[in-house]
């Protein structure tokens, strides 16, 4: 019997053209909830209503779930099953990165939460319905067996929903709030992971696109009727948790409309026609979406306003610059 | 006039066969296999990556064909705050020519109306430079 020989990683010769952007734009945006000091926002805590931290509170529980599970569950599944070294270097990567979201969530419970909440609202998130429904329909497709293109491509469908539009029911408020100027430490990290998922959702979209070409014009239509099956009852389900999360801050509308807008950027990023009309979104959420950060210390400076640093040597240029050759003579 | 695109998820690809149709059969190709010909005059549609950055096949592309650059729309992502569809700000002024519209991904209805108004005009009238040194 001979074996296949195993073989090594070969980033000079990459099996597409974009994995190698995308697994260079994690390393150059990575970053730890460590880095974002949160004792502001323990002191602006206090001053919210018992409404409000509710709903921050288990806002923020739902996501450190859908994060556990994506981190778990659906990036190692995908990468056992997508072929190619570097692509699966890539989505090992982002398990990664949804582990270190879940500790973000799971760092801001213990910055704001005494020990007793804390234990009440991971109880909450084991008795969710509507959290554990979805959960629940998304791990079966992970687990389904059918590895055809078919199969393949509905678990990236299920990976991109969780990314582009399922988390955004727990995303909207401490986006709000940090529109708003409350939370705003809190605020860099949810707009850390935001920027991590944007890029997520992309990636496992443009290795979905491959597969839906892969199938023949039945099995195309097919998967379009799946996945509006899946979306419309993935939606419903949503609305419904939106419902009890947001009902009593009075936010269960806005909340709806911030899910459709986001359900149009997946079918967008998925190569599909968008499901619902175009509609605008609060601009205190977009405002949360581009508050800069004040608490990042030069050297680690991230996020969507900063680039890491990079190093490049001395050259005589630079020291011609500041002692040029001849002296500088007085503009008259 | 005619429509030039770069797209990496099918988006911006979309949104120029869209325009094209829309305003009435303008022709439109990818900066990899259809440039225009020397000095013809298009609208260029690209999308974002990085931290706004233009893409490098964008870069390449105006490299050797910015003469007939008449205006640009640029995608990306409203995740991005500032920099979101910031490669279509960059190109703007470093071209100096108008950022004709900035979508969120694959842009909305409106966007494509008011893209497609804006191809319209620059057939018609004063658009059109063929043989004059402008």
């Amino acid at each position: 019997m001979t074996r296949t020989p195993f073989t090594a990683t070969n980033w000079s010769e990459p099996e597409d053209s974009f994995s190698v952007t995308f697994y260079e734009k994690y390393t150059s945006q990575l970053w730890f909830p460590e880095e974002i000091p949160l004792s502001n926002d323990a002191i602006v805590w206090k001053s919210l209503t018992e409404a409000e931290r509710w709903t921050y509170m288990h806002a923020s529980a739902g996501l450190n779930a859908l994060d556990t599970l994506q981190g778990e569950v659906g990036m190692p599944a995908l990468r056992g099953l997508v072929p190619g070294h570097i692509r699966k270097a890539t989505l090992q990567f982002q398990g990664m990165m949804e582990d270190i979201h879940a500790r973000s969530y799971s760092l801001m419970n213990k910055t704001f939460l005494s020990t007793t909440e804390e234990r009440a609202v991971f109880a909450w998130v084991e008795a969710q319905p509507q959290l554990q429904f979805k959960i629940a329909f998304i791990g079966d497709v992970f687990a389904d067996p059918d590895t055809s293109d078919f199969g393949l491509w509905r678990k990236m469908v299920v990976s991109c929903m969780l990314e582009t539009a399922l988390f955004y029911s727990g995303f909207y408020y401490p986006l709000l709030m940090a529109g708003q100027g409350r939370m705003v430490s809190a605020g860099e990290i949810f707009n850390l992971i935001i920027l991590d998922e944007a890029v997520h959702g992309v990636y496992v979209a443009l290795l979905a696109q491959e597969r839906f070409e892969a199938l023949n014009d039945a099995q195309q239509a097919e998967a379009l009727a799946w996945f509006d099956g899946a979306l419309d009852t993935l939606y419903r389900n949503e609305l419904a948790y939106t419902d009890t999360l947001y009902a009593r801050v009075g936010l269960t509308e806005d909340v709806g409309r911030f899910i459709r807008f986001n359900f149009n950027i997946l079918a967008d990023n998925l190569g599909l026609e968008r499901r619902f009309p175009d509609e605008d979104i609060n601009p205190v959420v977009l405002n949360g979406i581009r508050t800069r950060g004040t608490t990042h210390d030069f050297f680690s400076a991230k996020g969507s306003s900063y680039a890491k640093l990079n190093v490049e040597p001395l050259a005589d240029e630079d020291f011609a610059e500041l002692w040029p050759e001849r002296p500088a003579v007085a503009h008259d | 006039m005619r429509l030039v695109f770069d797209s990496l998820t099918g988006n911006v690809r979309r949104f120029a066969l869209a325009v094209s149709r829309e305003a009435g059969g303008v022709p439109v190709g990818s900066v990899r296999d259809a440039p225009p010909a020397p000095g013809e005059p298009f609208l260029l549609l690209t999308y974002t990556f990085g931290q706004g950055e233009v893409p490098a096949s964008t870069a390449a592309f105006l490299r050797s064909h910015a003469g007939g650059l008449r205006g640009v729309v640029s995608s990306g992502s409203y995740h991005w705050g500032e920099n979101f569809g910031r490669a279509g700000d960059r190109i703007a002024s470093e071209f100096r020519v108008p950022l004709v519209a900035r979508l969120n991904k694959g842009g909305t209805v409106s966007d494509r109306e008011q893209v497609t108004r804006w191809v319209r005009s620059h057939l018609s009238g004063g658009g059109e430079t063929y043989g004059t040194l402008d």
